[in-house]
């Protein structure tokens, strides 16, 4: 099996917000995601997503393949 | 509940940063040249492009905070591509309360212009309430 391995930084959780526009507090404020419960503040799950489907993509499957559902 | 319809189209300046967001360096999403050069039709967008449109949508929905994600699935039916127009409805359903908090299954669903089904993007969502 092999294994893939990747980070996301709190800049990257950042730029996401911009980018797709999802602002949700438990992402960007640290006591906005306490208060919900999380000790830290969340990775949106999109962008954990589309990280490992990258690495799927490029790794692993062929220019052909691609990934239909994920969850 | 449903959303009226809206036109969606992603363009290479709302894929590009998403793209050197999640360090994709695959060619295919750069230019119509690379794309060609792995015999794929025009640039397709990648996998998870496509939960991006919600923030073209208008809903008359207002969700209030806590807004938590409980799960999510993405259902592509159709390859997507850039530069395409597509048709996109959001429908929220199974609506319950329990104690201070409301539950809702939100679907986001991407039509080709041809009426085709591309994409359906479904998240299970716990929210401070609806309105």
């Amino acid at each position: 099996m092999k294994k893939l391995a990747f980070k996301i930084t709190e800049e990257e959780v950042e730029q996401y917000a911009v980018v797709s526009g999802d602002n949700n507090p438990i992402h960007l404020d640290i006591e906005a995601a306490n208060q919900q419960g999380f000790f830290n503040k969340i990775v949106h799950g999109i962008l954990t997503a589309a990280k490992v489907l990258r690495l799927v993509s490029n790794e692993i499957l062929t220019v052909q393949e691609w990934v239909c559902q994920h969850e | 509940m449903k959303t009226k319809e809206y036109e969606i189209i992603f363009t290479k300046e709302d894929v590009q940063p998403f793209v050197q967001l999640i360090g994709e360096q695959n060619s295919i999403y750069q230019s119509p040249k690379g794309a060609k050069d792995d015999d794929s039709e025009p640039i397709p967008l990648p996998p998870t492009m496509p939960m991006m449109a919600y923030k073209w949508l208008e809903t008359s929905l207002e969700l209030q905070q806590p807004i938590i994600h409980r799960k999510q699935k993405c259902i592509k039916h159709q390859r997507m591509y850039m530069d395409v127009s597509y048709r996109a409805i959001v429908e929220v359903t199974n609506p319950f309360q329990r104690q201070k908090l409301t539950f809702i299954k939100q679907t986001l669903y991407l039509y080709h212009n041809n009426g085709q089904l591309c994409f359906e993007g479904v998240s299970d969502l716990i929210l401070g309430g609806l309105t």
